[in-house]
């Protein structure tokens, strides 16, 4: 337990954030060179829109992870909720938003009860779930559909922008400041990463474990609502499958961003990070013309590095299954 | 007359961290011989069972087995050597059958067209239950369905298989009869003769000192990490063996026995009839304000387990938990603190501190909800309390962003008592509060506990040493088994010896 | 001042504790089969005409036999305590690099049997990286194999590039629609998977060790069992199997697309769970897998008879999944779960 050595532990977490930094830095002027019309107004606009319904998810998508735990159903729930959000808008106009957040809020509630009353891991209940809310969603609709013109007005807001930033890139942010603000300031916020850090000692410090984790999936769920209430906006359509890839973009989003496996280490600010990387690799992957697969690829072996530079040392003696 | 013993143990130490563990120990055990080890918890005899079997190493001394250097690097060593042992931990794979479990590792002896031949694996598995005692237990059973007595000669069984290629094994039995009833034990004992008729040695640990006498021949003492005598068994009785046990009392001042208060009259919790199936049945007792109560007993006492039930963790079967008169019901140890009873417990590192979180999260970890205002918490608040008690509790650390597990056991520990005290807790159970903490911040420790009975505090202690239970408490009440078996007057003039409390633990 | 009586009592207590987890332990290991039969019986009562014949039997077999090899592939995984989530990928990936390494419709290759070897060996490749990210990095199964899926079916999407091949070579071809002795070729193929793991199992030491470190891996270490080798091996042989039943998923289809890894994941984890193989490891196995394996196919070609909605259907599955897990997860307050 020498300070030296530890002084490594601290610095590697750090290391992540740093690479990160770099990395991104290095991305834009790599992809600027490729082709300069990455960084025109045009495509920062198209960057900033695409980057908000990820990084609402991601948001959520942090909390779960600070707890050690996985949501995979995410990106079922947002396309449920874009699904539902358009059906929902002949009959209950603006409301339709509200409940479709109820919705997003109430299979965070299911998840979150389940785990902790079941003791089910999360990402067997997440995919089981995720399962479960396709079909849902491909009942509701078999097909993508545009949003019929007579409820366009309900959708109108996704076209208000301020010079390169769309309204709901700005929405987005408030979002994800207020998240940022209730995990610093807020017991429930403090405690996900006491649970993260070490579950144990969080119990016998007699912080409220099962509560916690029910609000923290409650709002993934929202997050994940919110988004596809978002892609509804953007997209100007309901697509049964409209938020399926986004669950790995998140999840690649919150762990490059460097929020680890351990928990207690990560925040949303790092999150923020992390989804403007996923996004720029996207978008330029895109522009200079690479082929669709490679994104899976890409996010694939980016989830996996880094998680290696994020393995807590510590956890040499523990059991990893 | 040099006699030729199976094994010998040269001068051998082991330190933790400069902690010393075990002190120039000399032991040595004859061939075809029971041996019996005895001691109080931390006395250092299962760590001495563990270098032999190779777990962990001496820090200094050697060994030798049958006259030859013996330096085990793992246990699978030590098997080969002829050397095996029955932890208190069962050690079998329920789903696999009996003879599976008892070769496991070793199939490669069965293999025949690159398959196991089980015939021949349980043929002998057979004969190796038969040398145990086990004559009505098939080989071919799953272990999941045997009773927990029978899975532990079935360990026994384990050890011996590897012990086949060596004419004398040395067998080491850590507690072996903590879970069995008294015609199991009586099984255990002709089992363990026989086995030593046909030549192999048994160490024999065990808290039970009635047990000790009846089945072993010799008796080593160990005391504080010491040897402390060596005796026939013929010849001694338990009074002798409570003497050596004891250690010389460390004085008073030590303890602060001058600061040592008078509790108030008001009860503050009562416990009526507490019991958690299987660790511990029937406790009850009340704990006064300002109060100091020790609770002794050996390591599978129970006293643990009712700590944990105390403070929420565990659910109790039966009983009833009364605070100020109230009766509550601890579903979980955030319902605990919100009856203001915490938990400081004996793991820091699983069970204390959240390692990567810096100073400030740590001592916050029980008091967010007492800080919060409309819902928020000041940021600004936790690092002054923070400050607050790294200056009050003298914590050394760079500051109070330092990650908590760069600081040393008792800066840790410290921190740990600050979480505590931050959330102003009325009742605080104390498991082992100077484990792993120098010497230093252990008188810093024992000043604290006194200024907070002082404050009206109320506490529950299980001490790291009998001395520490006793110089520290009001009354101590002892447990053995899951009972309490003895309760005593630990006011200032009239602290009990060791030997009284030692008799009511073993 | 104490008697004797009172060590017995919490003796005999612990006693009491251990068999009434023998009794709940035998108790789920019958309930598989008498869901199954239950399954049946209700399927042939509501669906008289079409459920109980042979040339339902016939599907029957043929559906069972891909999610079988699968989930004979991750049983062992979950043995260890493990999981394997990239079954997607790794199916995809097999299927379309065997259609574009035999004799196809875009390219000029022309391995033959070759082909079977290299994307068999493909697919275990694709389970010693995950075994290796675990044991060495110590990366959770659930990370490493979720990432491995969406590897793995990039990668499946690259080898066709836009337009799939369709596969030409035509002993290949028949093999789908062979029988031998009234039994499509295909379910032989599975039948021969599940002995080989069955062997493998029961038979062999790393059958047995896959017990030891899913019920507690600090006990075989300490015997000397190389743990981090036993880890690997069951992600190298759910590759292996993966291979095997993305092979002849493609074969089927006539061409190798990612579609065919698609939702494969889920029908082989529900027909472990369902039969009783526990996902902490230690407990079940191939025997469970396939009682497990013909619950999920009967429920599935059931409700298929029944009419009901093929969306309803997978939701189902994934409902099925979660019950069957909370059954048989065994927890207390304590138990901590992520």
């Amino acid at each position: 337990m020498s300070i030296g050595k530890l002084k490594l532990n601290i610095s590697k977490n750090d290391l992540l954030s740093q690479i990160n930094l770099i990395t991104f830095i290095l991305l834009i002027v790599v992809f600027y060179i490729i082709n300069p019309s990455f960084l025109n107004n045009y495509n920062l606009k198209t960057l900033l829109l695409g980057m908000a319904p990820l990084l609402v998810m991601a948001c959520g998508a942090t909390y779960v992870r600070l707890l050690g735990s996985l949501d995979l159903s995410m990106g079922a729930v947002c396309s449920c909720a874009n699904v539902l959000l358009v059906t929902l808008f002949p009959y209950t106009g603006f409301l339709s938003y509200i409940i479709v957040t109820i919705f997003g809020i109430l299979t965070g509630l299911v998840l979150g009860f389940i785990h902790t009353k079941y003791k089910v891991p999360s990402f067997i209940l997440s995919l089981g779930m995720m399962n479960v809310y396709s079909s849902i969603a491909l009942l509701i609709m078999r097909a993508p559909v545009p949003v019929p013109k007579d409820e366009r007005y309900l959708i109108d807001w996704g076209k208000i922008s301020y010079g390169i930033f769309s309204l709901m890139t700005i929405l987005a942010l408030i979002i994800m400041i207020i998240f940022y603000f209730i995990q610093k300031a807020t017991p429930f916020g403090r405690s996900l990463n006491l649970i993260g850090a070490n579950e144990r000692a969080a119990r016998i410090s007699g912080v409220s474990i099962n509560k916690t984790k029910i609000i923290a999936f409650m709002m993934c769920g929202m997050t994940s609502a919110v988004a596809g209430m978002m892609l509804t906006a953007k997209l100007k359509s309901a697509d049964p499958a409209s938020g399926n890839a986004y669950t790995l973009l998140a999840v690649a989003s919150v762990l490059l961003g460097g929020t680890s496996m351990t928990g207690g280490t990560g925040s949303i600010l790092k999150t923020l990070v992390g989804v403007s990387m996923v996004t720029v690799i996207n978008n330029g992957m895109t522009i200079i013309g690479v082929d669709a697969f490679w994104s899976q690829i890409v996010f694939g072996s980016l989830i996996l590095l880094s998680m290696v530079l994020t393995t807590d040392k510590k956890s040499r003696n523990l059991v990893v299954k | 007359m040099k006699q030729n013993y199976l094994l010998e143990i040269n001068n051998v130490s082991k330190n933790f961290n400069g902690h010393p563990a075990l002190k120039n120990i000399y032991m040595n055990v004859k061939h075809g011989e029971i041996l019996g080890l005895v001691g109080e918890n931390g006395a250092g005899k299962s760590t001495l069972l563990k270098i032999i079997m190779g777990v962990q190493p001496a820090s200094s001394g050697s060994m030798l087995l049958n006259g030859k250097p013996y330096k085990p690097q793992n246990p699978r060593e030590a098997n080969n050597a002829g050397v095996g042992m029955v932890f208190q931990e069962q050690s079998l794979i329920t789903n696999l059958t009996v003879g599976q479990n008892i070769f496991l590792g070793d199939e490669k002896r069965f293999m025949k067209y690159g398959l196991i031949d089980y015939k021949k694996m349980y043929d002998e598995a057979r004969i190796i239950l038969d040398e145990v005692g086990l004559t009505d237990i098939k080989p071919e059973k799953y272990v999941r369905d045997l009773s927990f007595a029978k899975r532990q000669m079935i360990e026994i069984a384990k050890v011996i298989s590897h012990a086949k290629s060596v004419n004398n094994a040395l067998i080491l039995l850590d507690e072996p009869t903590s879970v069995l009833n008294d015609e199991e034990v009586k099984q255990l004992y002709s089992d363990i003769r026989k086995l030593v008729e046909k030549g192999h040695s048994i160490i024999f640990v065990s808290h039970r000192l009635d047990e000790v006498l009846e089945i072993t021949e010799r008796i080593y003492v160990f005391k504080d990490a010491a040897n402390a005598g060596e005796f026939i068994t013929k010849d001694v009785t338990e009074k002798d063996l409570y003497q050596a046990m004891v250690g010389k009392s460390t004085s008073g001042e030590y303890y602060n026995i001058d600061k040592q208060i008078t509790p108030k009259d008001d009860v503050v919790l009562e416990v009526k009839n507490l019991s958690a199936f299987g660790s511990f049945k029937n406790v009850s007792f009340e704990l006064h304000k300002g109060e100091i109560l020790g609770f002794c007993g050996v390591v599978g006492s129970g006293k643990e387990d009712l700590c944990y039930a105390l403070c929420g963790d565990i659910k109790p079967t039966e009983g009833k938990i009364y605070i100020h008169g109230e009766e509550v019901s601890l579903r979980s140890p955030s319902d605990a603190l919100k009856n203001s009873i915490l938990l400081i417990p004996q793991e820091r590192n699983e069970e204390g501190i959240f390692g990567i979180l810096d100073v400030t999260s740590n001592i916050a970890a029980s008091n967010l909800s007492r800080l919060t205002k409309y819902g928020i918490v000041s940021v600004k608040k936790l690092v002054a309390q923070a400050k607050e008690w790294i200056q009050r509790l003298n914590i050394r650390t760079q500051s109070h962003k330092t990650n908590l597990n760069t600081l040393s056991g008792g800066n840790a520990q410290k921190v740990v008592f600050a979480k505590m005290l931050a959330s102003n807790c009325e009742i605080v159970i104390l498991n082992h509060p100077t484990r792993g903490v120098d010497v230093g911040a252990k008188t810093e420790i024992y000043q604290l506990i006194r200024r907070m009975a002082e404050d009206g505090k109320s506490v529950i202690l299980l001490g790291d040493t009998l001395d520490e239970c006793i110089g520290l408490s009001n009354r101590v009440l002892v447990m053995k088994d899951g009972f309490i078996t003895g309760e005593f007057d630990a006011s200032v003039g009239n602290k009990p010896d060791n030997l009284d409390i030692i008799q009511c633990m073993m | 001042m104490y008697s004797k009586n009172n060590t017995s009592s919490i003796a005999e207590e612990f006693e009491l504790k251990t068999k009434k987890e023998q009794r709940s332990e035998r108790l789920s290991r019958i309930m598989p089969v008498i869901i199954l039969i239950f399954l049946i019986l209700f399927f042939s009562i509501t669906c008289p005409k079409s459920f109980p014949t042979i040339y339902n039997l016939k599907t029957i077999l043929n559906q069972l036999s891909i999610t079988l090899i699968i989930a004979l592939g991750i049983t062992f995984v979950i043995l260890t305590g493990s999981v394997d989530l990239s079954v997607d990928g790794v199916v995809a990936l097999t299927g379309c690099l065997l259609s574009v390494l035999v004799l196809n419709s875009k390219y000029s290759t022309n391995l033959g049997l070759l082909a079977v070897l290299i994307s068999l060996l493909v697919g275990m490749l694709c389970g010693l990286v995950s075994g290796i990210f675990l044991v060495k990095f110590k990366v959770s199964s659930f990370m490493v194999t979720y990432a491995m899926s969406a590897i793995a079916m990039g990668l499946a999407l690259m080898s066709y590039g836009g337009l799939f091949a369709t596969i030409k070579d035509p002993f290949l071809l028949s093999i789908p629609s062979t029988s031998l002795l009234g039994i499509p070729v295909i379910t032989w193929i599975a039948f021969v998977v599940f002995v080989i793991s069955y062997v493998i199992q029961e038979k062999t030491p790393f059958g047995r060790y896959m017990y030891a470190v899913g019920t507690n891996e600090a006990i075989p270490r300490m015997t000397g069992i190389k743990v981090d080798k036993v880890k690997i091996g069951v992600f190298m042989w759910s590759g292996a199997c993966l291979a095997i039943a993305g092979m002849i998923s493609s074969l089927r289809l006539g061409y190798g697309i990612v579609d065919i890894g698609l939702g494969q994941y889920f029908p082989a984890q529900a027909a472990v769970v369902v039969g009783g193989t526990s996902l902490s490891g230690g407990r079940g196995g191939v025997v469970n897998t396939l009682v497990g394996a013909m619950i999920i196919t009967v429920l599935e070609i059931g409700l298929l008879l029944l009419g009901v909605n093929t969306y309803i259907r997978t939701g189902v599955q994934g409902i099925i999944i979660v019950i069957a897990v909370i059954l048989s997860v065994h927890r207390t307050d304590r138990t901590i779960c992520k």
